[in-house]
């Protein structure tokens, strides 16, 4: 038998290949059961901001600037600089691309997206994004990872084949994504360029792998060498078919996103793009000393807006806009006070975007409080679990079901509305509410203690509270409460003195509220 | 449990439990290995050991035995003599062209110059572990780059002296090295020392430090604590390292600078400046509440002496020695065992790591069955294994070294590993990112890269442009390579000693047929013993030579472009 074919057929239920007396084959599961709707033909790409990018000088809020002034006056952009989304909140100058596509209703904006108990280790917090678990919780495998690994279970064995001729997941420049993996192995295929992929001769393979990790880490390098041979030709073809060349723009994030935008109109059913852009690390020369709008965050916030304007304007010049949604990431945001190197240190949450024609435009969100006196490791504080916008994304764009999604992120999460218009499956909208929690408390600063108030429906909530670098100190309330306006008392007399968050959420709401001890 | 039987667990919670390999059995542990010791024992300790081990060094190392060669592995070799300026396409106004750099004033304003200075230098390391024996200082050299990270800083001066603040404890005091990296300039430049003052402290370094560099960062134990250390630990350490800097010192005639480290100095104008936080700083329960009293410039050290007394900065590194030069995982028998055996020694040598190294690279646990071609091949390693291992003939000619192996550094560059580009300060993926380390080297875009390059060398057809001089090529001797075995005119036995010096494991005879086919095209095997007589009667002759080379050459392509080329 040919190598190759030997592969093959050991992929195939035609001749089960055994491992230690185990078909590799016997996993049976429709997975299409987990879909509400199978020909889901949509897209997502993930566009990773490593290093941590500054949220406060990427959206500005206009509203706390006399408290941000005092807090890092050495790096604040210009209050009369900032692109207005609206009377408050403005972006970062150099984000002219994104303004437009916000003006377009495309394009929005979700502020204060984190996690309790904020990790500050740049590995750490890009894994818990990545995995979407837990801040103390380690898992290996990502959120998407977990979403293919429920669709297609025995991948790469027998991979591509007639129902998935082209890659999972794509990962343009770089090593693939950890977004993508999986127990095993990881979905997406990385590529740089898709004009030189040229097939490698296939040598003869082994046909007795030893149970070993020698043997897994030989089979691992075969089906690496054979995936690069199949789907070679596969984006090969997708990038003849849209026309070939990919002109250079000068904008390294934009070259990325045109071989995305081609690759898609060529056809691929490939359903997550991953790129990144960074480094946001800015510790120090975050920005210009003298001008504040320029610099180093100010270059990348440029590329950022530029390219998603131009993969916008791209994908709908050939009419696919409508099947292709984006989103922002970074491991955290950064410190409210600014250091003395003309940077700042790493911090807690900071904003999201997500843009395309099906994205509801607008603002998720208040904008963040800053107090007059944040102490030197104080962050932005948690308005949304970053979760929650991978729950929405899973539920209302790839139309998986909310009991799977459960299973794949572990929790439950409110769901955003960030999806519209474009699912014609109809998936019930349970983030609608006619009320607000009103969250507040009272006395606030508070010695001895507060009152926090709020109202609600019949439902579960959850109370917490976390210091100011997003450490989770206590749960004050969590269980069900009947519909109407709550008090609660919350002691204050054993807290240190400084700045703490109370959060309240429920299913489909939530609500942070600044609370100061003085004692 | 066996990868594939993974495919069946359904439950995504199940999944993280799960283990996606085995660790290497504990075997003996740390007692010295006293089983056979033949030529596939000792090819595995000089394939991981050092790079690109030749058929010869091996058989060296068979017959000097285990211990002499682990004596020979860390005999201290010379510090290889400084980079040099190798071209004059740009003029350094204080390094004429064969003359080296290092030392010499730097004139920003001649543009270029310190793109040639780094050129300069990324070569050299590249050349320093090509014409280096059997030694293990490279291989370290390139291990604490990925610990102590400094990248993409773009000041050769400062890049060199940092090297050289690495290479003067490479084998030896690990706490000596953490001090001397504290106040480098290339660190304080990279990760923002030099701009950490009393008014705003930057906390970049403090927090590498701990969790990248000494401690390691445990898990969660409550707010902003890591149980090695806690957010307060950042912010107090960052206050005992402000008041350094980078001073550049510039002569106002030619505007040419000189780099200084200096404390509580104005970097600007090199006047006193107390930047220096002088308050007694307190550390959190995780130290046992220490605190650091001001001592200024010498503060530093004391620092670290009080970081060194938690056993955690002997069984962090001890974890990444063994990760480095055994296996990616660490199960709780291998922390016991091995790791925990590993740190008490060290501790014991008072952090000298030669002594760590030496017994776990003599140990039963290094050469058990299972340890064989289970790591997966870094760029570099792979690199070398091809151009030292396979023979590429040394030049003299100084420029043209240089461009060969800057034009190697650029070649490899997009397999992701590169001398002073690291993607982070974590160093490369391949050796903390869970759960796939190692594989993160090889995916569909390295995996051509390497085939490709591999081919360029094996059929020296590795070209590149000097200036004035047209393209020049080179590659992989081939046939002395071949001649170096006992028989290379039994084409059987050709292919078997080379499937033996190159690749980890014994293959299938299937495989071993393959590549005898590719070696002989339509030659019978009788016609190869002609054709290689003809060529060792007379070497010289071109088209004797010519003639093994052209069999030579697919057979090599076909075996480097095997999966089993890249495990090691």
């Amino acid at each position: 038998m040919k190598r190759r074919s030997f592969l093959k057929a050991s992929a195939l239920a035609s001749t089960p290949l055994l491992i230690n007396g185990i078909p590799v084959n016997a996993v049976a599961r429709n997975s299409f059961l987990d879909f509400v709707a199978p020909d889901n033909d949509k897209i997502l790409v993930l566009i990773q901001l490593t290093g941590g990018n500054d949220g406060l000088n990427c959206v500005l809020p206009l509203d706390q600037y006399s408290n941000l002034d005092k807090a890092r006056n050495k790096i604040l952009i210009k209050e009369s600089l900032g692109l207005k989304l609206i009377d408050k909140t403005a972006l970062h100058p150099a984000m002219v691309g994104m303004k437009s596509l916000y003006d377009d209703g495309n394009l929005n904006l979700i502020h204060s997206v984190g996690y309790p108990n904020q990790n500050r280790s740049h590995f750490r917090s890009t894994d818990i994004w990545t995995t979407g678990s837990a801040a103390d919780k380690i898992v290996t495998t990502g959120w998407l990872g977990r979403y293919y690994d429920n669709h297609h279970p025995s991948f790469p064995s027998g991979y591509p084949n007639t129902d998935n001729p082209d890659p999972l997941a794509i990962t343009v420049g770089g090593n693939v994504s950890q977004t993508c993996q999986g127990p095993i192995v990881n979905f997406s295929l990385s590529i740089n360029d898709p004009v030189g992929l040229t097939p490698i001769p296939e040598p003869e393979f082994s046909t007795a792998i030893p149970s070993t990790n020698y043997g897994n880490e030989l089979r691992f390098l075969m089906t690496t060498l054979q995936q690069y041979n199949d789907y070679s030709d596969v984006i090969k073809n997708a990038n003849t078919a849209a026309g070939g060349t990919i002109a250079t723009t000068g904008n390294p994030l934009l070259d990325r996103l045109n071989i995305v935008s081609q690759l898609i109109k060529g056809g691929l059913k490939t359903k997550v793009y991953v790129v990144s852009l960074g480094t946001f690390d800015t510790h120090s020369n975050q920005c210009d000393p003298d001008d504040h709008e320029l610099g180093n965050q100010a270059d990348l916030l440029g590329q950022l807006a530029g390219a998603m304007r131009g993969f916008q304007d791209s994908l709908k010049k050939a009419g696919l806009e409508k099947r292709v949604i984006g989103m922002t990431f970074s491991e955290f945001g950064r410190r409210i006070k600014a250091n003395d190197s003309t940077g700042t240190d790493h911090g807690t949450a900071g904003p999201l975007f997500l843009f395309g024609s099906c994205i509801k435009g607008g603002i998720i969100g208040n904008n963040p409080t800053i107090s007059d006196n944040p102490t030197n490791d104080e962050g932005v504080a948690m308005q949304y679990d970053f979760r929650s916008v991978y729950a929405s994304i899973l539920i209302d764009w790839f139309q998986l079901e909310t009991s799977l999604v459960k299973e794949i992120l572990y929790e439950d999460f409110q769901k955003l509305p960030i999806i519209e218009g474009c699912i014609t499956t109809s998936v019930a909208d349970d983030s609608k509410r006619d009320f607000d929690l009103n969250l507040t408390s009272s006395p606030n600063p508070a010695d001895q203690y507060t009152v926090l108030s709020f109202d609600c429906k019949n439902e579960f909530v959850q109370i917490k509270l976390y210091d100011s670098i997003g450490s989770e100190i206590k749960t004050i309330y969590s269980g069900k409460v009947a519909s109407g306006h709550h008090e609660m008392r919350l002691e204050t007399a054993s807290l240190r003195s400084g700045n703490y968050v109370v959060r309240i959420s429920s299913q489909t709401a939530q609500k942070t509220k600044l609370l100061s001890v003085l004692n | 449990m066996n990868r594939r039987q993974l495919f069946q667990s359904l439950s995504p919670t199940k999944l993280d439990m799960e283990d996606r390999s085995q660790a290497i059995p504990v075997g003996g542990g740390l007692n010295p290995y006293t089983g056979t010791w033949n030529y596939a024992t000792a090819a595995h300790l000089l394939r991981r050991a050092m790079f690109g081990p030749t058929h010869e060094q091996i058989k060296q190392a068979v017959s000097d035995g285990l211990n002499a060669t682990i004596t020979k592995l860390f005999t201290k070799t010379a510090n290889p003599s400084p980079p040099l300026t190798y071209a004059n396409n740009v003029i350094d106004p204080y390094s004429a062209l064969g003359e080296t750099w290092v030392g010499k004033r730097f004139t920003p304003s001649v543009q270029g110059l310190n793109q040639l200075r780094d050129n300069s230098l990324f070569s050299w390391a590249l050349q320093n572990a090509f014409n280096e024996g059997v030694s293990i200082t490279e291989k370290m050299m390139l291990f604490w780059h990925n610990h102590f990270v400094v990248s993409d800083i773009y000041l050769a001066n400062l890049s060199y002296d940092y090297l050289s603040t690495i290479r003067k404890n490479v084998l030896g005091d690990f706490k000596q090295m953490a001090k001397d990296i504290t106040v480098d300039g290339a660190m304080l430049m990279y990760l923002n020392g030099e701009t950490n003052t009393k008014v705003a402290p930057n906390e970049n370094y403090a927090r590498e430090l701990m969790e990248l560099f000494t401690l390691g960062k445990g898990e969660l134990a409550g707010p902003g604590d890591y149980t090695t250390y806690t957010e307060q630990d950042i912010l107090a350490i960052a206050k005992v390292l402000t008041g350094w800097s980078v001073l550049q010192n510039r002569d106002p005639t030619d505007g040419s600078v000189l780099t200084t480290v200096k404390f509580n100095t104005n970097p600007r104008n090199g006047q006193p400046q107390s930047n220096h936080d002088t308050t007694t700083k307190q550390l959190s329960a995780r130290f046992n509440f220490a605190t650091i009293a001001n001592a200024n410039e010498k503060e530093y050290e004391n620092l670290i002496d009080i970081i060194f007394q938690k056993r955690e900065a002997a069984t962090f590194i001890c974890r990444k020695f063994y990760r480095y030069f055994v296996y990616y995982k660490v199960d709780l028998a291998i922390e016991n065992d091995i790791i925990d055996g590993l740190a008490d020694i060290l501790i014991a040598n008072d952090f000298k790591v030669d002594s760590v190294l030496r017994k776990l690279l003599s140990s039963d646990h290094f050469y058990s069955n299972e340890a064989y071609g289970a790591i997966i091949r870094p760029p570099y390693d792979w690199f070398f294994n091809t151009v030292k291992a396979m023979k590429m003939a040394k030049q003299t000619d100084m420029s043209l070294v240089y461009n060969l192996f800057l034009s190697a550094y650029r070649n490899i560059l997009p397999q992701s590993q590169a001398y002073f580009g690291l993607p982070s300060v974590a160093g490369w993926p391949a050796y903390y990112q869970e759960p796939a380390y190692h594989e993160i080297w090889v995916n569909s875009i390295s995996y051509p890269l390497r085939y490709t390059f591999g081919q360029t060398l094996i059929n020296k057809k590795f070209g590149f442009r000097i200036n004035g001089q047209g393209s020049q090529i080179y590659g992989v001797e081939v046939a002395e390579y071949a001649a170096g075995f006992d028989t290379p005119g039994d084409a059987t036995k050709l292919v078997a000693d080379i499937v033996a010096h190159l690749l980890p494991q014994a293959i299938q005879q299937s495989q071993l047929d393959f590549l005898k086919a590719k070696l002989l095209g339509n030659m019978t095997e009788a016609q190869w013993l002609t054709t290689w007589n003809t060529y060792k009667n007379n070497p010289s002759n071109v088209p004797a030579k010519t003639a093994v080379e052209t069999r030579l050459r697919p057979f090599l392509v076909t075996l480097t472009s095997m999966p089993e080329y890249h495990l090691s």
